[in-house]
């Protein structure tokens, strides 16, 4: 397997972001949908199962990084590390947690559970009024005051992008090396037939909880990058969208489950598809996502990459993992 | 003190429709094996079902019920033979996804049909006293009537003959086909009324929530449905039935408790705690608080 | 110390006893044929001991000790490598990448030596060629011996092999019964092979024969003797073997 291709693709936008700064609200959007694409991939893709509470991980890093803004000002410059870390700490915690319990379960349970996740921590932090409770963090004053006017205006802008595409290509390189190594026979093997992969020897919980921890933290720096960095905001209906498993989805079918390229090229075709689809039929441009993801799955389950591989010869499909 | 017998007859009503909710959810997973992912949507389906009779030809929920069984039961099948006959090759995933991407998908097309706005009705023929409590006569009729589909359900399923193939298919699926059961017809049917099923609870739905029916209402739904059948033991109608009631309760009772212990948005922390419930039904007893 | 002894097992499906108190024992280098007509319990004894199912009661030891608790994966672990009945490849990965699951988790091993070893199994059961073919495409035939290759790549000590021979015609069953023979010798392992009844070419390169019926062990052997047995002579259709 060789992945000079995605990576490639990830390497051009980010030149594309510093050299053209113009650009870089489009640069922005289009990665943030490869990279959701490509962290839904490395536990949906990889694994087979399907964990709806998507959002509540992108939640997870929004409010992990905007707490630390919010209510830990001394920190000064440090808010962002460890804004970052307790982002991802908070997702891969909950993704533990909730892994540990529902993961044993068959995948019914388990997408259960994950739908209810998300429900619940909103429920939560607008029910006991929690981080700003229903009102949100508004996070602009304090930016300023921590970075200085100048660093806060880059952070919100080339910063949150480059942040993007940095989460996106540790996210390549993570499905790539798990791909190639022990684990990522484990999980092909799991997906294809979970119990013919138990009685040759292997723990399923195991490496699907290792799976979804990854997902969910990749999902988590995502979340910092858009909402505490980028609109300097977090607010629960914005975070909590549900619509975010389905922009996730759709890039990931659209491009090829359980392929390393796949989500690179699903983003790259998922947003114009949207914005093209949204100027001629404006009133219909939310019907695009759900239809998109039915068409695929109906008629091409394997994606774009996924069909390719099926049919080019080995030595081709090794440049396209 | 607050009096919570208001409160407890208020769950015990609205747990009955709760119940009925969640038996279409338990009764497709329990013969097909596969979680309705787009069970909201169908309940929204229902309450604008409810809506457009009682705003356009003024038929009040009671009557509309048999409107929304026969378009829950179009749409069953639609869903059966378009999403998940197709996908049952594919796998769990593939279904799951496609069957969530519907949900979505009922959703935008509701918002475009009906417009975004909260809308809604009351249908109003007075109250009666419940030794000295006061209830609303539509919504006890309301969940009257849910108790009884409920146990029409359980009549077709141990007193007919499509409920003797529906029980061989659940045992045995490939032992069905050979003593001549048409297997995929047992699915197709039991998707319908299935859906049925939940499209009734939406339209009955509609007596408890005068401005609340909406495009979106349907997510907490799911969830709420997901709680309840998980309790009920996921594969058990009966058993949603009762885990709705005990849902109803603990919904009720929870608003004037995490009121009083002032949280900001009491049902909000109901409905959370519907969630932990969930969790610890997973953790300890996966399968339910009823074997049937 | 034997390999496997399974003492008394008792396995019920509702109200049905599957296994009625089954006990069996095993030797390093034994390839033993479990034969017995559908329903007679076989495929359950098999499930029992690679972990599939946990039985009402009765233990199954390993090596002396006792895996009755352990989950099918650490039995896998431990050296118990099983052929399926229907092959269950891993459709989208390629012939190799199947059989290095089976070296990698079945028999521990690391990456680079799994990748190796798979080269020999597959080299060893003739689908060497196939390396690199999705194993989705492959024949019935050709499934059959990468199961094998799989169970093989997992260094089994233990080789379990669930009919494998049904489907295949008798060139190839031929084939596939040398080449188990030859494992069990030159891998110094024991191999228990479930075989529908009458399946001679099985039944007479195995060393011992045990003979099943509605969950019981009715007869066990050598060959002849455990097939001339006149109670499995009268269950048989009351046909003597041969």
């Amino acid at each position: 397997m060789k992945p000079h291709v995605p990576i490639a693709i990830y390497l051009s936008l980010v030149a594309l972001s510093l050299a053209k700064p113009e650009l870089s609200q489009t640069v922005a959007t289009v990665a943030f949908y490869m990279a959701l694409g490509q962290a839904v991939n490395i536990f949906v893709g990889l694994t087979g199962y399907v964990n709806f509470g998507y959002a509540a991980f992108i939640a997870m890093g929004a409010y992990g990084l905007g707490v630390v803004i919010a209510y830990f000002p001394q920190l000064g410059t440090w808010t962002l590390p460890v804004g970052l870390l307790l982002g991802v700490a908070l997702a891969g915690g909950l993704a533990l947690a909730v892994g540990a319990v529902a993961l044993r379960l068959r995948s019914a349970y388990f997408a259960i559970a994950t739908i209810g996740i998300n429900e619940a921590l909103k429920d939560l932090i607008v029910g006991a009024g929690i981080w700003g409770g229903s009102s949100g963090l508004v996070l602009g004053y304090n930016m300023f005051q921590e970075y200085g006017r100048d660093f806060a205006l880059f952070l919100s802008t080339t910063g949150s992008t480059v942040l993007i595409l940095a989460t996106g290509l540790m996210a390549v390189a993570a499905t790539y090396l798990l791909q190639s190594r022990e684990i990522g026979y484990a999980l092909a093997a799991i997906r294809q037939d979970e119990d013919a992969a138990k009685v040759m020897g292997i723990n399923p919980a195991k490496y699907k909880l290792i799976a979804f921890v990854l997902s969910s933290a990749f999902s988590a720096l995502l979340g910092s990058a858009a909402f505490p960095l980028a609109a300097t905001q977090v607010f629960p209906d914005t975070v909590f969208k549900v619509d975010y498993i389905l922009d996730g989805l759709a890039v990931m079918f659209l491009g090829g489950a359980g392929t390393v390229t796949g989500a690179v090229i699903g983003g790259l075709l998922y947003v114009p598809i949207r914005l093209l689809l949204g100027q001629f039929l404006p009133a219909y441009q939310a019907l695009v996502t759900p239809l998109l993801v039915l068409a695929v799955v109906l008629a091409a389950p394997r994606g774009i990459i996924g069909e390719l591989r099926a049919r080019v010869s080995p030595k081709i499909r090794e440049w396209i993992p | 003190m607050i009096d919570l017998i208001p409160y407890f007859l208020n769950g015990l009503i609205v747990g009955s429709i709760y119940g009925l909710i969640t038996i279409g959810l338990s009764f497709i997973f329990g013969i097909l094996k596969v979680i309705n992912v787009a069970h909201g949507s169908f309940v929204m389906l229902g309450a604008y079902i409810a809506y457009f009779f009682f705003v356009l030809w003024a038929y009040p929920p009671l009557v509309s019920i048999f409107a929304g069984l026969a378009i829950g039961a179009l749409a069953g099948f639609a869903l059966y033979h378009a999403v998940i006959r197709p996908l049952r090759k594919a796998g769990e995933m593939h279904i799951l996804v496609a069957l969530f991407a519907l949900g979505s998908l009922m959703a935008e097309l509701a918002r475009i049909a009906w417009g975004p706005n909260v809308v809604g009705f009351t249908w109003n023929i007075g109250s009666i006293s419940v030794s000295g409590y006061v209830v609303q006569l539509s919504q006890l009729l309301g969940a009257i009537a849910a108790l009884i589909i409920a146990l029409a359900l359980q009549l077709i399923l141990y007193r007919t003959s499509f409920g003797r193939a529906v029980r061989a298919v659940v045992q045995d699926p490939v032992g069905a086909q050979i003593v001549g059961i048409n297997v995929e017809r047992v699915f197709a049917i039991s998707t319908a009324m299935g859906i049925a099923l939940t499209t009734a609870g939406g339209v009955l739905l509609t007596l408890f929530i005068p401005v609340g029916i909406n495009p979106y209402m349907g997510d907490p739904y799911t969830l709420m449905a997901f709680v309840i059948a998980v309790m009920g033991g996921l594969e058990s109608t009966m058993g949603a039935y009762v885990a709705g009631l005990i849902f109803g309760e603990i919904l009720s009772l929870g608003y004037p408790l995490f009121r009083a212990l002032g949280f900001a948005a009491p049902y909000q922390m109901s409905l959370f705690v519907g969630f932990v419930i969930l969790v610890l039904f997973l953790l300890f007893r996966p399968s339910g608080l009823f074997r049937i | 110390m034997k390999l496997l002894k399974v003492e008394n097992v008792v396995k019920k499906f509702g109200g049905l006893a599957a296994l009625q108190g089954v006990s069996l024992e095993i030797d390093k280098g034994e390839f033993v044929a479990i034969v017995g007509p559908n329903g007679s319990g076989k495929t359950t004894l098999l499930n029992v001991i690679n972990g599939v199912y946990k039985p009402d009661s009765g233990r199954v030891l390993f090596e002396g000790r006792d895996i009755t608790k352990l989950p099918a994966y650490a039995r896998a672990k431990m050296g118990i490598s099983r052929a399926f009945q229907v092959p269950r490849p891993f459709p989208d990965m390629t012939v190799l990448d199947n059989v290095v699951v089976g070296a990698l988790f079945n028999g521990g091993l690391d990456l680079q030596r799994a990748k190796e070893v798979a080269r020999e199994a597959l080299e060893y059961v003739g689908l060497g060629r196939k390396a690199d073919e999705l194993a989705g495409r492959l024949t019935f035939n050709e499934l059959r011996l990468l199961e094998l290759a799989r169970a093989l790549a997992g260094r089994p000590k233990l080789l379990l092999l669930d009919e494998v021979m049904a489907g295949l015609n008798p060139g190839e069953i031929d084939n596939m019964t040398k080449l188990i023979r030859r494992v069990v010798e030159e891998k110094d392992i024991a191999a228990l092979s479930l075989v529908e009844h009458r399946m001679k070419a099985v039944v007479q390169l195995a060393h011992r024969v045990v003979v099943m019926h509605q969950g019981k062990v009715i007869a066990e052997g050598p060959p002849d003797v455990a097939l001339n047995d006149p109670m499995v002579v009268e269950i048989y259709l009351g046909k003597p073997w041969r």
